[in-house]
């Protein structure tokens, strides 16, 4: 195969159809050539339940404090009484292809770790649960303790519903069942915008329908090219086989260079990249439940081949995908979410609780975000150039990272979102000076284990939500509430970082309880309320989240 | 607090692990022995480190281009930020592993680097700095569009300096690596585009990217002798990180290696350049990448002690290569290992080290016995009192941490982990207005289950104490409220008895004494041979303290005679067997 340089230069310019989708190379693309183009951005967000008890199992290979980790990490200062944040390669906790990356994470998504970004000791300020709505900044619709506050809309929605997002008014595909499906949503239950009511369930069938007008939707073609050194690198493999077979090599150096041919030969693979300037969904498979998608690996892929295709189709631009995709019983025994996420350390066939919450979590991640990745990864995006995964967020958590507790929420993102977030780090948001915490829920405290709670007081959760926001191109006015918050103004008793505050910004609640029926000397205010107030500095609240530089 | 091995048993908590065996120092006697028929080593493949990549991609870019473009070809593909990086927890040189991340980004250098080449303000310059370098029968080379002659010229030329040896030709050698070269031009519509292809497969090739010898020549059974070119490259990957320059090239082509007279030829070639292997040595030995970083600035206690400095990244850096330079001054000028422990004399050079250390005056860019700043008589040696041996980190200095890192990392002695222990066993100690940080930390660990293993720890650090967090010389440390409030000053004692630490019934009254007892022990003696052997043979893990070993022998004695520090390094490539290779067949 022969390659035109200046073919190659055109495509960069997006004006030709080849290659060059490969996160993996895309540094070595001309700065001139990458501002080409305005990215097209999706958000998608995979929520799941069932971790309740040990958000460590998703940070990478430890529970250590950052600092404790070798080699050390590095320190990002934001200045205007931001506290220091660390930060560490993600690369660094993977030393191997096969090394695992985290407890859920194993080693599925180590071909992304570039794209992929950890983040520790995001804490909301109340103890909160269940259903994804909490997740995206919103209140669960039977919510008790919202008492007199307004319901909003959660972040998902904003961004669907903003024109300069969403210019077309595509759908906000939701895909989930009860509890952890729309039906959780305040906004919904109390009548909300038209389109969002119905809950599209389990079926991959229905999904199907909805995303491609039931098949109507016009299909393009797709075309599959090479990397230009492509065949070099088969003959690079033929040197190493011809080496291997050589007179003077020993047993272990032919192993060493199996190993080395091995690589290669997955390092190529890997370079053929399909390129996709329209859509194709006829062939997609299409049957199976959402909730079997863990299980089930065939009908995993087949949700992310639903998924791709539609970003790829421009079909949807906000996925919420809340199911729980695991049956409520855990083998058809006991309740998972009662019986098993709330007792981390008993034991279910001999085997921990939260080693087994976190098993299903892994199962996921191979069985349906790893495809997705993939499959966002490997494709161009004609918008600007880049993958999908580059112009896209993916947002892989959990209800909780401890039992309802308001500490470090589990946060993997996946992409770019077209440019406007950097990638590839563990990122330790924890204030060192202010210190750990037990966890808010009553619960770490009687385990005692220090191993296992490990909070950090460090960033509200919710600048998150207005980091994903930011990213996505919206502007602080397009999602700001001055009145939401307003029971936190001109307070005296929430802690020296929170006194007076006249206003907040940001996105959501700070504190998603209505206090005014709070007898601020009651038990259950001081030991749950005050201390998940205390512990955030309300002031940095409208701020998106300091990321280290890509 | 630290974490169990995965797979550990746990004790329950509160229970103490069993106090260690008092350590005995390894009798003055030589550890090692020698067995005159002890095989040469296997050399199996193993991939170049990080750094031996970099060094050698970047020697040869900039043999075609240039320093300054080199340079930023190698910025442009970010060469150093595409590498995975080396497993942590033992050498750099143990990681032989090649995963799909290495394949990855090697092509994906390999890729970048060839294109920039290819570039036409690039392409011209650095086919011609290869074809100049002979031989004559590509004399007019016109690098748009290359003779066989010249083809050949080029592949040949690049490959001897990138893998440090010559490409095989023909195939009586079973490897017609040539014939695999040329192929690219064939294939390839334009001269360029051959040269781009030959690029990258120089750069992926196993010669480039793993240490493996290839080039030898059968003596008896399984042992082979190493080519002049196999052990020229051998000798500069060791010394320097680095391929062969053009000096030690031209001597293997010249010379015959496998004798004493060129080796010895060879070998002083390298030696100049030696330091590379003494400063990266030492870096990983003590850890000095993990300095730790600097938290709790804003603690009340922090804000008193560092008193105006800057403690951020570049402080740690100087700390860190303040130390790496005093190896490497004390290997330039002949100095021996105890000089490491005991010298006075300062590299800081960096405004917030200076003031750690009280210095007006920063390290002059040539240090020389002469030009050297030394600290003042009574307050600082070597390489214990450094600041990047005794930083914390934190608000306040923690002799428990020091001692274990000078007992462990230094030494080699045993040193019992703390089981699963009650929550806040690890936590620094209260402060006390009536008692020192070592008191402090004295009252902590003398209590059960604790004081079994302290009392072999703590004294090593307690004879640091006039060492602040950071380093700082004091006589005296503030006294702090149970609210960080200053309350006054309490004197500092560094006094400490070495019998329960090191065996030895002696006192030290501080740093400074400690230090010259530690340069004379066999501990250390045996503790770095052991480490340089690990470092040099990418071990997983530590050599035993005793038997057979011709190296360990060697490295071991050239410490006990005092000879100066590079001896300790050229002991490694003396005898015969850093000449030869054992060929194993079968596993």
């Amino acid at each position: 195969m022969t390659y035109d340089r200046l073919s190659r230069r055109m495509f960069l310019r997006g004006t030709a159809g080849a290659w060059l989708s490969i996160p993996l190379l895309e540094s070595l693309v001309p700065a001139e050539a990458r501002a080409q183009g305005t990215p097209v951005r999706r958000f998608i967000s995979i929520i799941t339940p069932y971790d309740m008890g040990h958000h460590a199992a998703w940070l990478p290979n430890t529970n250590s404090p950052i600092t404790n980790l070798a080699p050390p990490a590095q320190v990002l200062t934001p200045g205007n009484g931001h506290h220091a944040i660390r930060y560490q390669p993600l690369r660094d906790f993977v030393p191997t292809s096969t090394s695992p990356l985290s407890l859920v994470a194993g080693a599925h998504f180590n071909p992304w770790l570039s794209s992929m970004t950890i983040m520790r000791s995001l804490n909301h300020s109340v103890r909160y649960g269940h259903g994804a709505a909490w997740v995206l900044g919103g209140i669960q619709a039977d919510a008790p303790e919202r008492g007199a506050l307004a319901t909003i809309e959660t972040a998902d929605v904003v961004l669907n519903k903003h024109r300069g997002f969403n210019p077309a008014g595509l759908p906000h595909i939701f895909c989930g069942n009860a509890g952890y499906g729309p039906d959780t949503y305040s906004y919904v239950s109390s009548g909300g915008p038209a389109g969002y009511a119905s809950c599209l369930g389990e079926d991959l069938t229905a999904l199907y329908n909805r995303l491609f007008s039931n098949g109507a939707l016009p299909e393009g073609g797709s075309t599959t090219s090479l990397h230009p050194r492509h065949d070099v690198l088969s003959r690079v493999q033929e040197d190493y086989r011809r080496v291997r077979n050589s007179r003077f090599t020993s047993a272990a150096d032919k192993r060493t260079l199996d190993n080395a041919l091995d690589q290669f030969r997955d390092a190529q693979a890997s370079l053929t990249r399909v390129t996709t300037s329209s859509c194709a969904h006829r062939t997609l498979g299409r049957s199976g439940q959402v909730w079997q998608a863990a299980s089930q690996a065939a009908v995993g892929q087949a949700l992310a081949d639903l998924v791709a295709a539609a970003i790829m189709c421009d079909a949807a631009r906000v996925f919420t995908i809340g199911a729980p995709m695991l049956g409520g019983t855990l083998n058809g025994q006991v309740d998972q979410h009662e019986e098993v996420s709330h007792v981390p350390f008993s034991t279910f066939g001999g085997r921990p609780s939260w080693q087994l919450t976190a098993e299903r979590k892994t199962a996921i991640a191979r069985t349906f975000v790893a495809p997705l990745l993939q499959r966002l990864a490997s494709a161009t995006d004609p918008s600007n150039g880049r993958s999908y995964l580059y112009n896209s967020l993916v947002y892989f958590t959990a209800e909780s990272g401890i039992a309802h507790g308001y500490g470090s929420h589990p946060v993997m993102l996946f992409g770019n979102a077209g440019g406007s977030l950097g990638s590839g780090h563990y990122i330790d948001y924890a204030n060192r000076a202010a210190g750990t915490f037990a966890g808010g829920d009553g619960f770490s405290e009687v385990v005692g284990s220090p191993t296992f709670g490990n909070n950090w007081w460090g960033a509200s959760y919710n600048r998150l939500l207005v980091t994903v926001l930011q990213a996505m191109g919206l502007q602080p006015q397009d999602y700001e509430n001055h009145a939401l918050n307003a029971q936190l103004y001109n307070r005296t008793d929430l802690g020296p970082n929170n006194r007076n505050l006249s206003s907040l910004g940001g996105f959501g609640y700070a504190m998603p309880r209505d206090l005014s029926g709070e007898n601020t000397s009651s038990w259950g205010f001081n030991h749950y309320l005050r201390p998940g107030l205390e512990g955030q500095d309300l002031r940095q609240f409208r701020n998106p989240l300091p990321m280290p530089p890509a | 607090m630290a974490q169990a091995p995965v797979g550990a048993p746990e004790r329950p908590v509160g229970e103490a692990p069993a106090p260690p065996t008092p350590p005995v120092l390894p009798d003055e006697a030589n550890p090692f022995t020698c067995d005159a028929d002890e095989a040469p080593e296997t050399l199996d493949a193993r991939r170049l480190t990080r750094a031996e990549y970099l060094n050698a991609l970047r020697a040869l870019v900039t043999h075609g281009l240039g320093a300054a473009d080199a340079a930023a070809v190698l910025r442009q593909v970010d060469a150093e930020g595409r590498l995975p990086p080396e497993v942590t927890g033992g050498y750099s040189t143990a990681d032989g592993n090649f995963s799909v991340l290495h394949a990855r980004e090697t092509f994906a250098i390999a890729d970048g680097v060839a294109s920039a080449i290819g570039a036409p303000a690039a392409y011209g310059r650095f086919v011609s700095a290869f074809l100049a370098l002979g031989p004559a029968t590509c004399p007019a080379p016109s690098p748009a569009a290359l003779s066989d002659a010249c083809e050949d010229a080029f592949i040949r030329n690049l490959t001897l300096r990138a893998w440090g040896r010559p490409i095989e030709a023909g195939a009586a050698a079973g490897n017609d690596e040539l014939a695999a070269f040329r192929r690219e031009f064939a294939l390839a519509p334009t001269s360029r585009e051959g040269v781009e292809a030959v690029v990258v497969k120089t750069l992926l090739a196993p010669a480039f990217l793993f240490h493996l010898e290839t080039d030898l020549r059968p003596v008896s059974g399984a042992t082979h002798a190493l080519s002049s070119h196999a052990i020229a490259r051998r000798l500069a990957y060791t010394f320097t990180q680095a391929p062969p320059d053009e000096a030690l090239l031209g001597l293997a082509a010249s010379g015959d290696l496998q004798r004493d007279a060129d080796f010895q030829r060879a070998l002083a070639l390298v030696q100049p350049r030696m330091g590379a292997v003494v400063t990266q040595f030492s870096r990983e030995w003590l850890h000095l990448d993990g300095l730790p970083t600097f938290i709790e600035q804003n603690h009340p206690r922090s804000l008193r002690v560092r008193a105006g400095v800057t403690l951020d990244d570049g402080l740690r850096a100087a700390m860190r290569d303040e130390v790496l330079e005093l190896w490497r001054w004390v290997n330039d000028s002949g100095g021996t290992l105890a000089d490491v422990f005991t010298t006075d004399v300062s590299f800081a050079r960096h405004p917030g080290l200076m003031h750690v250390y009280g210095q007006q005056a920063p390290a002059p860019a040539t240090v020389t016995a002469q030009t050297a700043v030394r600290f003042p008589a009574g307050q600082r040696s070597g390489l214990l009192t450094r600041a990047a041996m005794l930083s914390s980190g934190t608000h306040t200095e923690n002799p428990i941490l020091r001692a274990i890192h000078l007992r462990r990392d230094v030494l080699c002695l045993p040193t019992p982990q703390p089981g699963n222990l009650p929550p806040n066993s690890l936590a620094a100690p209260l402060p006390d207005a009536t008692m020192t940080t070592r008191e402090r930390y004295h009252a902590k660990t003398s209590v059960q289950p604790c004081q079994g293993c302290h009392q072999l720890i703590n004294p090593l650090g307690f004879a640091l104490s006039r060492y602040d967090a950071l380093g700082r010389y004091q006589t005296t440390e503030l006294a702090f409220d149970a609210t960080w409030n200053v309350v006054g000053q309490l004197p500092v004692s560094s006094t400490a008895e070495l019998s329960g630490p090191l065996g030895l019934e002696r006192t030290v009254a501080d740093g400074l004494e400690l230090s010259a007892v530690v340069a004379q022990t066999s501990a250390l003696r045996s503790c770095i041979t052991r480490n340089l052997s690990a470092y040099l043979h990418g071990l997983q893990a530590l050599p035993p303290a005793s038997g057979a070993s011709c190296e360990r022998r060697r490295m071991y004695q050239s410490l006990a005679d005092g000879a100066p520090l590079r001896s300790l390094f050229e002991s490694a490539v003396l005898d015969a067997r850093f000449r030869h290779r054992t060929l194993r067949s079968s596993p």
